[in-house]
C-alpha cells in the first residue's frame, strides 16, 4: 500500500514539475520582435504610421494570446496557431520593411530633386551677380539659403526628413525673395518697350555720326561696354564701370545711378581725381523734365537735387562709381585723346537682346 | 477517508478563491506609466532613443501581462520598469548638457571662423578696382551673420542638434568665403 501510495506521489511531483515549468520563448515572437525594432529603426513611425500601428497591436494580440496559452496546463497549450500568427506577422513585417525603403528612396529622391532645383535657381542668380552692381541684398540672400541647403543635406543624411523640408522650405522662400529682387532689377530690360527705346536711342546716333562723318559713343550699361563710332562704324569698344545701381536709370542726386538717353562732352578734363575725365551735359532737358514731374508727384524729397558732374573717367574700369562711366587709364587716354567736347554720348540699358544675363534672367 | 475528501474540498475551495481575488497591479501600472511618461518629458525619447524606446516597449509587454492576468509577472516587471525609467531619467540632464556643450561649442566655432573671414576682409586692399569684389564679399558675409542668430534662436528652444547643425554649415560656409577672399587678394596683389 505504501510503495503504492509512493509511487502516485512520485507521478504527481513529476506532472507537477513539467506542468509549472515555464514555457519555453517560441522562436517565432523573438524574431517579430526583432522585426518590430527593425522596422521602428527604419522610420516606420513616419513613413508608414497606420501600418506600423496595426503590425504594433497585431504583435500585441498575439503575444497576449502567447501568454494565455502559456497559462493553460501543459497538456492542453495549443501553440501551433500563435507561431503560425507570429510567422504571419514576421511576413507582413518584412513586407512593411520594403514598403518603408521604397518609401524612404522616394522621399531622399524627392528632396534631392528639390534641393537640386533650389541649388540650380541660386547659381543661376549667382551668375546674375556677377554681372551687375546691385547684387548685395541678393548675395546675402544667396548665402542664406546656402547654409539652409546645407543643413538639409545634415538632416538627410541622418534621415531626419522633416527637418530637412523645413530647412529646404526656408532655403526656397530665401532664393525666391533673392530672384525677386533680380525680377524687378530687370524688369526694364526684359521690356520690349524699353528695348525698342534703348534701340532707337542707338540707331539716331549711328545715323547721326554716319550722316556727319563724325564721332559718336554709345555706351550700353548692362554689357558694361562703352564703343566709340566713326562715321556710322564701331571704331573701338571698351570695357567699362558704372555707378553702383546702375542697371536704374539716374533721378536724382545720390541714387548712385547711372543716367540713360542722349548726352554730350562739354568738357574735357587732363587732371582729374580719376586720372582723365570726360565730362557730360547730365541732366539734360529730359533729365529736368521728369526731375520736375517726380519732384511734383512727391516721389523725390523736397531737399534732394537732380545732381550732376556725370563723367567718362579713368581709374580702372573694376570700380563701383556714383554714376559715372569709369575705363582703364589706358582706355580714356586714347578716348580723350580722339573725342572732342561736342561728341554724342547716348547711354542705354542694353542693346543686346539676347545677351547671356538677360536670357538667365528670363529663365528665373 | 472523509477527512481527506474535506481536505481535498477546502483546498480547493481556497485555491478558488486565491485566484478569483487576484487583483490587477493598478498601482505599480500608475507607477511605471508616470515613470516612462516623466522620461519622456524630460527628452529621453531626443537624447537616448533606444533605451527610450527599449522602455516603452517593456511597459507594453508588462501591459499585455496586465491584460493576459499574469499579474504577479506583471507586478516584478512594472517595479523594474519604474526603476529603469527613474534611472534613464536620471542620465537625460548629463546628455542633454552634452549636446547643449557641443552645440555652443560649434556656435564658437561659426562665430570665429566668421570673423576670421572678416577680418580677412579688412585687411583687403581698398581701392576703386577692388570695392565691388569687397561689398560682394561683405554681402555674403552679412547673410552669414543674419543666419547666425538662428542657432542661439535653436539654443534657447532646446533643439541642441539643430543648433549644431545650422553652426556647422554657417562655419564651412565662412571657411569657403575666407578662401575666396584670399584668392581675390592674391589676384590683386599678383597684378600690383
Amino acid at each position: 500500500m505504501e510503495v503504492r501510495a509512493t509511487k502516485v506521489t512520485f507521478v504527481l511531483l513529476l506532472i507537477a514539475t513539467i506542468a509549472c515549468r515555464e514555457a519555453p520563448v517560441l522562436p517565432e515572437a523573438e524574431a517579430a520582435k526583432k522585426v518590430e525594432q527593425r522596422l521602428w529603426e527604419a522610420g516606420a513611425s513616419i513613413f508608414i504610421p497606420m501600418e506600423y500601428e496595426i503590425f504594433r497591436n497585431s504583435l500585441r494580440i498575439a503575444r497576449i494570446r502567447e501568454i494565455h496559452e502559456k497559462n493553460r496546463f501543459f497538456l492542453f497549450r495549443k501553440l501551433d496557431g500563435i507561431k503560425a500568427e507570429y510567422q504571419r506577422i514576421l511576413a507582413q513585417g518584412e513586407k512593411l520593411l520594403q514598403i518603408i525603403e521604397e518609401r524612404r528612396e522616394e522621399k531622399e529622391t524627392a528632396l534631392f530633386s528639390s534641393l537640386q532645383e533650389v541649388e540650380n535657381l541660386l547659381s543661376r542668380l549667382r551668375v546674375i551677380c556677377l554681372s551687375i552692381n546691385e547684387s548685395q541684398r541678393i548675395r546675402q540672400r544667396i548665402t542664406g539659403a546656402e547654409v539652409l541647403i546645407a543643413v538639409a543635406q545634415q538632416k538627410i543624411a541622418k534621415k531626419k526628413y522633416q527637418e530637412a523640408e523645413q530647412s529646404l522650405f526656408l532655403a526656397r522662400q530665401q532664393a525666391a525673395s533673392a530672384r525677386q529682387i533680380v525680377i524687378r532689377l530687370f524688369e526694364r530690360y526684359v521690356d520690349e518697350n524699353y528695348l525698342n527705346l534703348w534701340q532707337k536711342l542707338a540707331q539716331e546716333t549711328i545715323t547721326d555720326s554716319k550722316r556727319e562723318k563724325s564721332l559718336a559713343i554709345i555706351v550700353d550699361k548692362l554689357e558694361r561696354k562703352l564703343i566709340l563710332y566713326s562715321g556710322g562704324e564701331i571704331k573701338s569698344i571698351y570695357n567699362v564701370g558704372l555707378g553702383r545701381f546702375s542697371l536704374a536709370d539716374k533721378i536724382h542726386a545720390g541714387d548712385e545711378a547711372t543716367p540713360e538717353g542722349k548726352y554730350k562732352i562739354i568738357k574735357k578734363i587732363p587732371t582729374s581725381k580719376y586720372y582723365k575725365a570726360l565730362l557730360l551735359n547730365y541732366p539734360n532737358e529730359d533729365d529736368w523734365r521728369r526731375f520736375a514731374e517726380m519732384k511734383k508727384r512727391g516721389l523725390i524729397p523736397p531737399q534732394v537735387g537732380i545732381g550732376g558732374l556725370i563723367e567718362i573717367h579713368g581709374g580702372g574700369q573694376d570700380g563701383l562709381t556714383h554714376g559715372c562711366i569709369a575705363m582703364e587709364n589706358e582706355a580714356i587716354d586714347e578716348l580723350f585723346r580722339i573725342v572732342e567736347v561736342g561728341t554724342p554720348v547716348t547711354i542705354v540699358g542694353t542693346l543686346k537682346r539676347d545677351s547671356l544675363i538677360l536670357k538667365l534672367v528670363k529663365e528665373l | 477517508m472523509r477527512k481527506i475528501n474535506l481536505f481535498w474540498m477546502l483546498g480547493l475551495f481556497l485555491a478558488f478563491i486565491l485566484a478569483s481575488c487576484a487583483k490587477p497591479p493598478t498601482q505599480e501600472m500608475d507607477a511605471a506609466k508616470a515613470a516612462v511618461e516623466a522620461c519622456k518629458t524630460e527628452g529621453a525619447d531626443i537624447y537616448a532613443k533606444d533605451e527610450f524606446k527599449k522602455l516603452s516597449d517593456d511597459l507594453q509587454a508588462a501591459l499585455d501581462q496586465v491584460t493576459a492576468k499574469k499579474y504577479k509577472e506583471a507586478k516584478q516587471a512594472l517595479i523594474k520598469i519604474k526603476a529603469d525609467a527613474d534611472a534613464l531619467k536620471a542620465t537625460i540632464p548629463a546628455k542633454k548638457e552634452q549636446a547643449k556643450n557641443e552645440a555652443i561649442a560649434a556656435q564658437q566655432e561659426a562665430r570665429a571662423a566668421l570673423d576670421q573671414a572678416k577680418a580677412l576682409l579688412e585687411k583687403a586692399p581698398k581701392g576703386k578696382g577692388t570695392k565691388a569684389d569687397i561689398e560682394a564679399f561683405t554681402a555674403d558675409l552679412k547673410g552669414l551673420e543674419d543666419s547666425f542668430p538662428e542657432i542661439q534662436a535653436a539654443i534657447d528652444n532646446g533643439d541642441f542638434f539643430g543648433a549644431k547643425d545650422k553652426a556647422v554649415a554657417i562655419k564651412d560656409k565662412a571657411n569657403s568665403i575666407a578662401q575666396q577672399i584670399q584668392q581675390a587678394i592674391e589676384k590683386v596683389q599678383k597684378k600690383k
